[in-house]
């Protein structure tokens, strides 16, 4: 009986995050260029069984010359077979993995330490209803996929663990969990090593089964040795080593005018004991870092760099949870226990603390100051410890009636804080950064589509970047011609290229005034092109048609020169 | 002498000399402390401040109304040394290592553990951000010795049933109140969180209470009074929260989104609520991890480059310190409920303003985190020699940590002494003690002396270099309309212009102080910062 009812809620959560990420999901948030990309992707492989540069089978994709893991599209292909190419199709892998992370989230929970029943149940639910993950489940982001798979390979490693049931180690679950392990390797380029640092702590959490494990360690580190070898291959012979250099926070060494004012105001030996560049380095790492468990970033801003990473003016995390969170993770110590554990309660807590410490790290190890899609796993450890908290006050309070209050209150303030983040997801996020969100790209690109076949001369602004994708994307272009013809222009410091033609659509906006003399022509511009030439002042803007308004602008107009 | 004295004296010497070496000259005086210094001069001279107010209890100055208990503390030095930065530097270093001292004494009391009291103090006493603040004359520093020393004798009266020692606490929580503006809500915070926390206890001693707190409610009558007649609160309007306008912008940004008026959104996107989130924000800044760990406060005067608050080092014992306070059982439950509102309620007033986080209005966070750092490293030490038979561990423990520490207060020490005081030398305002000598011998030269208003209130470093006659200043000071932040400052004394520098209107026989203007005309010498670039350019016309 007691196990139905914990089906029922946990059944309900599953459905309330899928809801909550499916809502309008093929239309907002607007479409981006890695979706479209991983899309036409996987419609070239599913046609072809090439990728778009007819590659067969690829182990990597060129995409923008940015080097895309291949998990995501070949994952994706089933959901194109079946639905077609279009936006809430490459979105479902996402989708699905995200509504699934709550129900496997607590069957992880649970699988560690079944006394921990209730929190699990709680655990799930936040996840159901955290921003973090909501926001990474509407769209098709790799990282909530990594996420995803981390969750599921750490379920099975400690359902293989042995019990006092079964003093064995079952080596089926031990098996799944390395290949899970091994596939996440193809997942997300930037948090390739969460899936090793999350085998280190199932080690570590797991100390008292090491010997056993060893013995059979033979399972696990086959599927992993074999998932392993084209990545090391790839990372010696490839190219996407250099995609690794820009991103990467040791590419980004003290300027030199910034140590000759160093070595000014003292000496070289100084600077060289105080200043130098590990020194550097290591204050810029644990400066990113810290900003990852900042309340800006956690409750107020979220990521502060780049708008398409979280909602406006919130963070990436409910408001209440924040003060849970602290609660959850100063109860797990116990100075009075002298269990096998050490200090710590549960088994699941060292677990989580250990993804805690770990999860930002691939973020603090890239150029940018916060970076939410690389710090994605994050989500999972702060709303266990937040469950912890949570259930931990709960718990304190002895009488009926304050324990009821106390749910009262702790509902209605989660509540109110997630109808804010909603109203500031839906209503102000896109609106407040159309450029951000590239809005309008599809509705100009379809119109663009509809038009170009009764004009000689169509452009398509390259403003925005990646026009080309878009372009194959809604046009379902067949990926055969596209194969033969694809050149991408490679960007010589390792960033994204560009394809700057197909056939005669030409991918750039000409300047209005050499349209003169160049009848039978379609440009479509974006704003900001428009009031750079000063076209928004001049007569003929009346003959600009807006495609794609939102607010007091519109992202994309028309221009037809008959 | 037990061995707890000799390590006490110990770590007192060292915080003396942390704190008093250089202090004469590193940092260069800042023109809050040239009118700390010269409004105590001024009283000394004339029984008036530079504005002729008889004996204030807030010193008009800049217009900023300052806290008079600074003022009043320095009197005797610049009396007994004369006007010269270090007679106004002494009072708060004098308090800040005393502060150190009653730490000690307050852990002991609490503890019962002289090690942990000791080590206490050995980590307030080489921190960075107590040591910034210890020298120069800085009123937080002070006003928080007053608060720390109003704790301890608390606890001294509660648990070692002291009962003179109460009018020791009452008199010196409102002695930090006569020092600093952001005392003025932290402590009595404090006070009514002890009140709270000791109920029970308070309340069986009603009798011998009555007599403290009336005593307390009449010293504190003068500051309230003064407080809210004599503009004590326009600081508040210029530096406040609801100064900041940005919470009003985004309201109306969010207004304008949903393109509609309806009661929901309106409700949704009220401006006190955006202001109610930004208060939070500002607030929970403080425990940014940045902040406390790797850059520090932002402003160059309350920060040395590429320093935080605290020494990563101290990081894990803070974490560790926050889990053994809560479930180890050196602090009894009510002690460590105090401790915790200490560090919640230290960096409540300065909260309320918008430059946030501030290291200046958020000192009093300092005790508690240096507290938790010590417990995190005592308890850590202890664990580690329980847990093994030998003490190996330990004491490699130790070491090793040592090693650590004896490296960041190395690196500290540099940030402060080489690389500051070139890296922002302006934020202390250098040059100006050269600059007022070399006028002084060339006074009578020139009809009239141009100075820059590049830096902040230049005039009153003048005065102050100068020893001005406080009498003539008063009859002569005129202050210009306060700015957008409440600051006016002077702009002419005697034969002194404090101007932007514009060649042409300048008159001839004039001595001209530029800073990087562009001035037609060969320079007579320069003054130099301390990183070799000119603080000040002289010409004449």
């Amino acid at each position: 009986m007691k196990i139905n009812k914990y089906f029922i809620i946990l059944f309900f959560i599953s459905i309330l995050a899928f809801a909550l990420r499916f809502y309008h999901l093929s239309s907002y948030p607007p479409l981006l260029w890695d979706e479209a990309s991983l899309g036409y992707n996987a419609f070239s492989l599913l046609k072809t069984a090439k990728d778009e540069y007819g590659s067969f089978l690829p182990f990597i994709l060129k995409s923008f010359g940015d080097y895309k893991p291949p998990l995501y599209t070949y994952l994706s292909i089933p959901f194109i077979a079946l639905f077609g190419l279009n936006q809430l199709s490459i979105r479902l892998l996402s989708l699905i993995v995200g509504s699934l992370t709550p129900l496997f989230s607590y069957f992880l929970v649970k699988q560690i330490n079944k006394d921990l029943r209730p929190q699990a149940l709680l655990f799930a639910f936040l996840i159901a209803i955290n921003p973090f993950n909501i926001h990474f489940s509407r769209g098709a982001w790799e990282s909530n996929l990594l996420t995803f798979e981390l969750i599921l390979a750490s379920y099975f490693f400690f359902k293989s663990l042995p019990s006092q049931i079964r003093p064995k180690i079952k080596l089926k679950f031990l098996f799944l969990s390395a290949l899970i392990f091994g596939l996440s390797l193809y997942t997300y380029q930037a948090a390739k090593m969460m899936s090793l640092f999350l085998i280190f702590s199932l080690l570590l959490a797991n100390y008292s089964h090491l010997q056993q494990l060893i013995r059979k360690s033979f399972i696990f580190l086959l599927p992993l040795a074999i998932l392993s070898l084209p990545i090391l291959f790839g990372l010696i012979f490839g190219s996407d080593s250099n995609r690794l250099k820009v991103v990467s926070l040791f590419s980004y060494p003290r300027p030199s005018a910034d140590v000759q004012q160093i070595i000014q105001e003292s000496d070289s030996a100084n600077y060289q004991i105080f200043h130098s560049q590990p020194i550097f380095f290591t204050r810029n790492f644990f400066g990113r870092y810290f900003n990852h468990f900042s309340p800006r970033y956690l409750i107020f801003e979220g990521d502060w760099q780049n708008p398409r990473h979280s909602a406006i003016y919130t963070g990436v995390i409910l408001y209440p949870s924040l003060i849970f969170f602290i609660i959850g993770f100063f109860s797990i110590l116990n100075l009075k226990s002298s269990s096998k554990l050490g200090f710590f309660t549960h088994k699941s807590d060292i677990f989580f603390l250990l993804w805690l410490i770990f999860a930002p790290i691939p973020a603090a190890l890239t150029r940018d100051s916060v970076q939410s899609v690389r710090a994605m796993s994050l989500s999972i450890p702060l709303m266990y410890f937040t469950a912890l908290g949570i259930f931990q006050i709960y718990s304190l309070l002895k009488q009926r009636l304050l324990k009821l209050l106390f749910i009262i209150a702790t509902s209605s303030i989660y509540l109110i804080s997630f109808a804010y983040y909603s109203d500031l997801y839906y209503n102000h996020t896109v609106i407040r950064s159309p450029h951000d969100y590239l809005y309008g790209y599809t509705q100009a690109m379809q119109y663009f589509i509809d038009n170009l076949d009764s004009y000689d001369n169509v452009y398509f602004t390259n403003f925005y970047g990646q026009p080309y994708i878009y372009y194959l994307f809604l046009s379902q272009y067949p990926p055969k011609d596209y194969q033969q013809t694809a050149s991408l222009i490679e960007n010589n410091q390792g960033d994204t290229g560009t394809v700057e033609n197909i056939g005669r659509i030409k991918f750039q906006a000409p300047n209005f005034d050499s349209l003169k003399d160049k009848p039978s022509t379609l440009v479509i511009y974006s704003n900001d092109e428009i009031l750079r030439q000063g076209l928004n002042n001049r007569p003929e803007f009346s003959k600009f048609i807006p495609l794609s308004q939102i607010g007091q602008i519109s992202t994309f107009y028309a221009y037809h020169n008959d | 002498m037990t061995k707890n004295k000799i390590f006490l004296t110990l770590i007192i010497l060292l915080s003396i000399i942390i704190r008093g070496i250089f202090i004469w000259n590193t940092p260069a005086l800042n023109p809050d402390e040239a009118a700390l210094g010269y409004n105590a001069y001024s009283l000394i001279q004339t029984g008036r401040d530079e504005h002729g107010n008889p004996w204030p209890l807030h010193f008009k100055s800049f217009g900023d109304y300052k806290p008079g208990g600074y003022v009043y503390l320095a009197l005797p030095f610049i009396k007994i040394l004369g006007l010269t930065p270090l007679a106004v530097r002494l009072p708060n270093l004098i308090l800040s290592v005393l502060t150190i001292l009653f730490l000690y004494k307050l852990i002991l009391l609490l503890s019962n553990k002289s090690s942990l009291a000791l080590l206490t103090a050995l980590v307030l006493a080489i921190n960075p951000w107590h040591i910034h603040f210890s020298r120069g004359a800085w009123e937080s520093s002070a006003a928080l010795f007053f608060i720390v020393f109003a704790v301890y004798a608390f606890y001294s009266y509660l648990i070692k049933n002291k009962n003179f020692h109460i009018y020791l606490s009452v008199i010196s929580f409102v002695a930090s109140l006569y020092i600093y503006h952001s005392a003025r809500l932290v402590a009595p915070l404090l006070v009514l969180s002890l009140l709270l926390i000791h109920s029970t206890k308070l309340f069986s001693k009603f009798s011998k209470l009555i007599l403290p707190v009336i005593i307390g409610i009449l010293i504190c009558l003068p500051v309230a009074f003064s407080f809210l007649t004599s503009g004590g609160s326009s600081r508040f309007s210029g530096v406040g929260i609801s100064a900041d306008q940005g919470p009003i912008w985004r309201a109306n940004e969010l207004l304008n989104h949903h393109m509609n008026t309806k009661l929901v959104n309106r409700v949704m996107h009220n401006k006190r609520l955006l202001y109610a989130i930004n208060w939070a924000d500002n607030y929970l800044s403080h425990f940014d991890l940045n902040f406390l760990f790797i850059n520090g406060d932002e402003v160059p005067r309350s920060k040395v480059p590429e320093m935080g608050q605290f020494y990563l080092i101290e990081l894990p014992f803070l974490l560790l310190g926050l889990f053994f306070l809560l479930k180890s059982n050196i602090f009894q439950s009510s002690h460590k409920l105090f401790i915790f509102s200490w560090l919640f309620i230290a960096p409540i007033a300065s909260s309320l303003t918008f430059q946030s986080p501030s290291a200046l209005r958020a000192l009093p966070t300092v005790i508690p985190l240096s507290i938790l750092v010590s417990l995190g490293i005592y308890q850590s030490y202890i664990l580690l020699s329980q847990s093994f038979k030998n003490n190996f561990p330990a004491i490699s423990f130790i070491l090793l940590l040592s090693c650590f520490y004896t490296y960041s207060f190395a690196y500290y020490l540099d940030a402060y002494f080489v690389h500051y005081p070139k890296r922002y030398p302006f934020a202390w305002e250098y040059g100006f003690d050269q600059a007022v000598s070399y006028t002084q011998s060339k006074y009578d030269l020139y009809d009239h002396i141009y100075v820059t208003n590049k830096y902040d209130q230049p005039y009153i470093l003048f005065l102050f270099f100068s020893k001005y006659d406080p009498k003539l200043i008063q009859s002569e000071i005129k202050l210009t309309p306060p700015d957008q932040f409440g600051f006016s400052t002077v702009t002419n004394y005697g034969k002194y212009q404090f101007v932007k520098i514009n060649w042409a209107d300048i008159p001839e026989n004039s001595l001209v102080l530029a800073s990087d203007e562009d001035v037609p005309a060969d320079p007579i010498t320069t003054i130099n910062f301390p990183n070799q670039q000119p603080a000040f350019t002289l010409y004449q016309k």
